[in-house]
């Protein structure tokens, strides 16, 4: 022990406490006492001198000369010597030379505190004013309170058994792990978390004194001896497990948008334990919904632990969104501007000063709606219609086109119908005609004949041009679409019935109303019905005997009919109709020419005729008001 | 003697007729005009009577010139002749001033009748014809336009023609001469002629 001005040696504080041998010595203020592997022991003072005392003999470190005092000295392995001043930075005593290192060359402070040399060769250094340092060949790392470390003042550093250092400092004791200490300087963890002691604890006063060496002390059974401003502290580093209690997370609160959700109700998550995860200790709750929309979702938790609170570290992760663990340090707040619609879980753990991540997590389970237009079942149902509108619209546009295409189709078969049937006309009505007029004339040329036949085949040739213009005449007029009215049928039918009787000796009456519906009638409709008249009026002229004609037109809602009466011989017959379906039985092929022409287009034929009562033929046509051709 | 003047676009034709009217009696064919343009020029410089007068003719047609001859000589009796009853041709042609019409293919003495009908002052007309101013002198008086309407004894004559009965018969039927019948007719076409007339001026008016 080192007093005022003397140092004092027991040889065996238990056995002997009064056998003291007193050592006068003319240096004061001995601050620091170190013993060295040759047994000498090594002084150092408040003034900054540093002394030797081998064999009885004093000597002096001339080669030293610094006024700040001494705070500490330790004896390395290879037998330099570490001293530690209060201002001037460390010191390395190897081979009589001294080797500097201070704040320049990386040191943490220069106010040295203590010093202390692991079992590694590592030399931690306690400094008064930054934190802790360490060395080790020559690497120097060091630790603040900005890395965890708790107070800046680190008086006393001692080591336990289990390989934690316990640091002294003027705020109660903390205790970390080297190898915790190792990894932050290796930058694998960002912070050290150490558990500390003090008031609490038992400490009267939580400032460790310092600024002498050796302050702390391990006994020989492993205790841990601190000097404090109200006496001594004595540690057992065994009775603390190297994993302490780990402070367990509640989750308190989940907010949605600000609102706190009522569902939540915070309680300790040993309690509502659900059959969730086995083993995992994951504390679930029920399930919360979050309706549809954008929502911001705010979750407050918290961890229990009497032991600095404010230092316990979080870390937090919402599982489907985030892909790893979010460290929150002290926050305990986890906030989501937006979640997209889907099942989460929300785990928050905490750890302690050991840096070690409580297993016990607290977690939640929540699912954010979906608006309807979200979920899987109508995204699909929506990618689907629209495929099968898409595929619609496509069929009905070439639906659209094939029936535009089968109507043009359709539209030129009905035209080519036509032109054949006009060739056909022409050729039967016309080239029969033609080819007589040509015979006749033919005849005529011959210069033999006498003038009276001369003048009959003239009469002949005379005749039929003008039958011949009389079918053309027709032809044309049934060919021409100008013509396509009922009111034109009904007038040209008349007229030619007219014209027909008028040199015969045939008293023709017309009776049509002069107002008739304007319905449309094709050409074809036109003509067959104009050749079915012709045809009944020729009947009428040639073997009927009639001296009076009468043709009627009568106009129904949906048909139109013409009646074609006479008041000739009539003949036997009963009165014979003929549908559309099934032509007349009728002999005579006027009569069936007739029927079937008015069969042709859709209408009937009724021959009422009975003998010496005339005969009445009858006519029906049905009206549509689109016509179409039959 | 009838001064006869022949307007028709087709050559053949023409000379055809030409020769026949000449070659009848109490008829004289005195020019013949191939375009309504020539004819224009020169029909009213001839002493004519009847013209004879084709509706399809090339450039511009009959009824066009019917109408302008009409302006240019009043007195000249206009006969169309044309190939096929067009009834809306005809009735077109009546309105802008014919007196008559006839179709080519009628037989040759039917020609000469309706040539003397028409200088003497008659109006042939058939039933469809017939039929045709009926209702436009119906639709006339259902518009209420300020219109020439017909007589009673006009239009019950004309009913009669639409209903197919022969001039004799009407005649029968009316208690009325002949005679009486056609110049009823004349009044017919020429009030047609006056109401499609007005009705020009009318629509030019409007306008």
């Amino acid at each position: 022990m080192a007093t005022t001005n003397s140092l004092l040696l027991y040889k065996d504080p238990i056995a002997a406490a009064d056998e003291v041998k007193v050592i006068k010595s003319a240096k004061p203020n001995i601050i620091s006492l170190a013993e060295d592997r040759k047994g000498a022991l090594w002084m150092g003072t408040r003034e900054g001198k540093i002394w030797q005392l081998h064999e009885d003999k004093w000597l002096a470190q001339t080669n030293f000369s610094q006024t700040n005092a001494i705070t500490a000295i330790v004896p390395d392995t290879d037998g330099s010597m570490w001293v530690g001043t209060d201002g001037n930075g460390l010191y390395r005593l190897k081979n009589g030379s001294f080797h500097h290192l201070d704040k320049s060359e990386g040191l943490l402070s220069d106010v040295i505190r203590t010093l202390y040399l692991d079992g590694q060769g590592t030399l931690w250094i306690g400094t008064g004013d930054e934190g802790l340092s360490r060395w080790h060949n020559g690497r120097i790392d060091n630790f603040t309170p900005r890395e965890g470390l708790p107070e800046k003042n680190i008086s006393q550093i001692l080591e336990d058994d289990a390989g934690r250092l316990w640091l002294g400092s003027s705020r109660g004791i903390a205790c970390v792990n080297k190898h915790r200490l190792d990894e932050l300087a290796a930058g694998q963890i960002p912070a050290v978390y150490p558990q500390l002691f003090g008031r609490a604890e038992g400490m009267l006063s939580e400032e460790c004194t310092g600024g002498f060496y050796p302050a702390g002390l391990k006994t020989k059974s492993g205790l841990l001896w601190f000097s404090t401003l109200k006496g001594v502290v004595v540690v057992d580093p065994r009775v603390q497990p190297a994993t302490t209690l780990m402070p367990n997370t509640v989750l308190e609160e989940v907010l949605v948008d600000g609102v706190p959700d009522p569902m939540l109700h915070v309680s300790s998550p040993k309690t509502a334990r659900r059959s969730g995860q086995p083993g995992n200790g994951v504390s679930q709750l029920e399930t919360l919904r979050i309706t549809p929309g954008k929502h911001r979702v705010e979750f407050r938790y918290t961890g229990l632990s009497f032991d600095a609170p404010e230092l316990i570290r979080f870390r937090y992760r919402l599982e489907g969104l985030d892909t790893d663990w979010v460290e929150a340090g002290t926050w305990r707040t986890a906030f989501y501007s937006y979640l997209p619609p889907g099942d989460y879980r929300f785990r928050v753990a905490a750890c302690n000063s050991d840096g070690v991540w409580n297993e016990n997590e607290s977690g939640l389970e929540l699912t954010v709606l979906r608006h309807f237009w979200q979920t899987w079942w109508f995204i699909t149902w929506a990618g689907l219609s629209l495929m099968v509108s898409v595929v619609g619209t496509v069929r009905i546009v070439e639906k659209r086109k094939l029936h535009r295409r089968l109507k043009r189709l359709e539209q030129e078969r009905v035209l080519e119908r036509e032109r054949t049937r006009i060739a056909q006309d022409l050729h039967d009505e016309m080239g029969a005609k033609l080819c007589r007029i040509s015979f006749l004339s033919e005849h005529a040329r011959r210069g033999e004949l006498p003038p009276e036949e001369l003048q009959d085949q003239i009469t002949s040739i005379s005749d039929a041009s003008r039958e011949v213009l009389h079918s053309l005449d027709e032809i044309v007029w049934a060919v021409n679409p100008q013509n396509d009215t009922l009111e034109h049928a009904a007038s040209y039918i008349g007229q030619y019935a007219q014209e027909y009787f008028q040199m015969t000796g045939i008293q023709c009456e017309l009776d049509i109303p002069t107002q008739l519906p304007a319905y449309p009638l094709s050409s074809q409709m036109r003509h067959h019905l104009f050749l079915a008249t012709h045809e009944a009026l020729t009947n009428i002229l040639k073997h009927s005997g009639a001296t009076r004609a009468k043709i009627s037109m009568i106009s129904g809602n949906a048909t139109f009919e013409i009646s074609i009466a006479d008041n000739g011989k009539g003949f036997n017959s009963s009165a014979i109709e003929s549908k559309p379906e099934s032509p007349a039985t009728a002999s005579g092929n006027g009569l069936n020419n007739m029927c079937q022409r008015l069969a042709d287009i859709g209408g009937r034929c009724r021959i009422e005729s009975a003998l010496g009562q005339g005969t009445n033929i009858r006519f029906v046509i049905p009206l549509n008001f689109f016509a179409k051709d039959v | 003697m009838i001064s006869v003047s022949i307007v028709d676009d087709e050559k053949e034709l023409r000379q055809s007729i030409a020769t026949f009217v000449n070659g009848s009696p109490g008829f004289h064919c005195v020019s013949t005009y191939s375009s309504a343009e020539t004819a224009l020029k020169g029909l009213p410089a001839d002493k004519l009577d009847v013209v004879l007068m084709d509706i399809n003719l090339g450039g511009m047609n009959g009824i066009e010139c019917v109408e302008q001859l009409r302006d240019v000589a009043p007195t000249m009796q206009i006969l169309i002749l044309t190939v096929y009853e067009d009834t809306d041709q005809i009735f077109k042609a009546l309105e802008a001033g014919a007196s008559g019409y006839l179709l080519k293919r009628s037989s040759p003495t039917k020609l000469l009748q309706a040539i003397r009908e028409v200088h003497a002052g008659g109006s042939p007309m058939s039933s469809s014809i017939a039929r045709k101013v009926v209702a436009s002198f119906q639709k006339a008086k259902q518009t209420g336009e300020k219109q020439t309407h017909l007589s009673p004894r006009e239009e019950m004559v004309l009913n009669c023609l639409a209903k197919g009965l022969t001039y004799k018969a009407i005649a029968d039927e009316l208690g009325i001469s002949i005679d009486t019948i056609r110049t009823y007719l004349r009044r017919v076409y020429e009030k047609l002629h006056v109401q499609s007339r007005t009705e020009a001026v009318a629509k030019y008016l409007r306008h």
